[in-house]
């Protein structure tokens, strides 16, 4: 047999050849992880202030980003780890708890911006997501991110696990008992 | 299967965990699958909720790379990690750089010194000059402006300003008189001047209680320019004082003769003789010879004018002082664009030798054509 020389462009994972352009990056990914940031955390502000420090972790750390998932998932890995850094050293600022139980504007004007529905659907679907809102409030820290990771996010469970770092065993379970939470909360809403 | 899905079956289908059984119960049973789409409806809404609320936010904020490491400035540096620096440690020991950055006293050289310091004065000076040569270098360049050419008109003011014809040696006419006070005539205004004269001006009523009232006047044209006003009768030229007649004779105010105001002779005001207004500022003509120019200054274009190339002439009126010098008066035809204003100042730089009336240099009236046209 002769001897046969190959030669192969190995391309680097599609994530990290995305990271390279950090600016787009910024652009592509803000509105998620700050849609995110917005239903974990109580205020807007705060979640514009944490999205930020998320895009600056991932920015002086872009170099250990190695593609092994996409940098969607990586970002929101960041993101759950400030939330819970967040709410870790506010745990014993407790004059900020009253902020828990009002939120901080109206998601009245956030839903829908869609003129075929009635107003009173429209009373009706705002106070649903108030509902849902509320309840996600009386979640534990744990099933309230693997909830809006998955039906916020629209994230498989695979990906809930890496983003959280949990087992895929443990988010099935974590999102069992949020969802019948969160149900239990909107049906005893009038 | 009978019964509906219980609240955890239907918890488990939403994680995904539902078994095949209860998922063909959703697919057919209406409560069920109405009550799994309700809620998943809502999950929607929630979503919706969420991404409108952060796209509004993320539009505002327009956010990009530079905003997100605003304040950060340290974020740009790469970090090296405790084992790179290490590493980077070890091998600068074990391979020293060749580069020598041993501290030894050198050469320095003395910037300070008396002659550098000379050497950039001069330059600062050359360099001064070289700008200021620019400044002005410019105009030089751009060629000869648009020379001006003026030609200037003398005439006289035709205004009659006599009664009578006046011959060779008595143009303009004047008046005078006076009571032989002690004091000098007082300051005042003329009489009326009217073409008859039955009382002469009396800067004191004697009579408080008159049958008959006269009004003093002066023989004298009577111009629109004379205001009728309410200030005792008296010499114009008179002193500021207590009412008198002044030292002259023959019944009027002043020092001259006769029946009129003023230095001069007859019933009119001011020097001269024989009636009408005498002194003052005289016109060309009879007895006033006419001044001629000594030194003429041309008028500058002015930038405007020179733009819009415009050409023509401005007339002025200006009086011929007795020391040759020029006073404007106003300006009778205009031309605009900044040109009665040169014109103005160039004229006003002018000198003249003045008229002469009788001999002696007097004020007259002229009037002045500066014609502005590009070659």
């Amino acid at each position: 047999m002769e001897p046969t020389a190959t030669a192969e462009f190995v391309a680097p994972p599609v994530a990290v050849a995305e990271i390279q352009d950090f600016d787009a990056v910024v652009q592509r990914y803000w509105p998620r992880v700050l849609r995110f940031l917005l239903t974990a955390v109580n205020d807007s502000d705060l979640a514009e202030s944490l999205t930020q420090d998320c895009f600056l972790k991932a920015y002086r750390h872009r170099s250990s980003f190695r593609g092994d998932s996409a940098l969607n998932t990586w970002l929101m890995s960041i993101a759950v780890n400030l939330v819970r850094d967040h709410t870790r050293n506010r745990r014993f600022q407790f004059w900020r708890r009253a902020e828990r139980m009002a939120p901080d504007s109206d998601w009245a004007k956030d839903i829908l911006p869609d003129r075929t529905i009635s107003p009173e659907q429209r009373t009706l679907i705002n106070e649903e997501v108030q509902a849902v809102w509320a309840a996600t409030r009386n979640l534990s820290e744990r099933q309230r991110t693997v909830f809006l990771l998955r039906f916020v996010e629209d994230f498989d469970i695979l990906e809930i696990a890496a983003a959280t770092g949990l087992s895929e065993s443990a988010v099935n379970v974590h999102l069992f008992r949020a969802v019948r939470a969160v149900r239990k909360h909107v049906r005893s809403t009038p | 299967m009978t019964n509906h899905l219980t609240e955890d079956q239907i918890s488990r289908w939403f994680v995904g965990q539902a078994t095949a059984l209860e998922q063909t119960h959703v697919e057919f049973c209406s409560d069920c699958y109405v009550e799994v789409h309700r809620f998943r409806s809502v999950l929607d809404s929630f979503r919706g909720a969420a991404s409108t609320r952060a796209e509004r936010l993320t539009l505002k904020t327009s956010p990009n790379l530079m905003q997100v490491l605003e304040g950060h400035p340290w974020a740009m540096l790469e970090q090296p990690s405790l084992l790179v620096s290490l590493k980077r440690i070890f091998i600068d020991t074990l391979y020293p750089s060749k580069t020598q950055t041993a501290v030894a006293p050198g050469e320095v050289r003395e910037i300070w010194s008396r002659s550098e310091f000379r050497n950039v004065r001069w330059l600062s000076l050359a360099f001064h000059a070289m700008v200021l040569g620019l400044l002005i270098l410019p105009s030089g360049l751009l060629g000869p402006l648009p020379t001006t050419q003026t030609l200037v008109s003398l005439y006289s003011r035709s205004v009659p300003l006599t009664l009578n014809i006046p011959s060779e040696r008595s143009s303009g006419g004047g008046g005078g008189g006076g009571r032989k006070t002690l004091t000098p005539p007082s300051k005042g205004v003329p009489p009326r001047p009217a073409d008859r004269q039955l009382v002469p001006p009396m800067v004191e009523t004697r009579n408080l209680a008159p049958d008959l009232v006269v009004e003093s006047t002066v023989i004298a044209p009577r111009l629109e320019t004379l205001q009728a006003m309410n200030l005792p009768i008296g010499d114009p030229n008179g002193t500021v004082g207590p009412p008198s007649a002044g030292p002259g004779e023959g019944g009027g105010v002043g020092t001259g003769r006769g029946t009129g105001v003023g230095p001069g002779r007859g019933p009119g005001v001011g020097p001269g003789q024989d009636g009408g207004f005498g002194g003052g500022i005289f016109s060309v003509g009879g007895a006033v010879s006419e001044p001629r120019l000594r030194n003429q200054v041309p008028p500058e274009y002015s930038d405007d004018a020179r733009k819009a190339r415009i050409e023509g002439t401005v007339e002025l009126l200006v009086v011929v002082r007795p020391d040759g010098t020029v006073q404007f008066d106003r300006v009778q035809k205009s031309l605009g664009f900044g040109l009665d204003q040169k014109a103005i100042e160039a004229v006003k730089q002018w000198t003249f030798i003045p008229a002469r009336r009788d001999g002696r240099a007097v004020p007259v009236w002229i009037s002045v054509i500066v014609n502005f046209s590009i070659r």
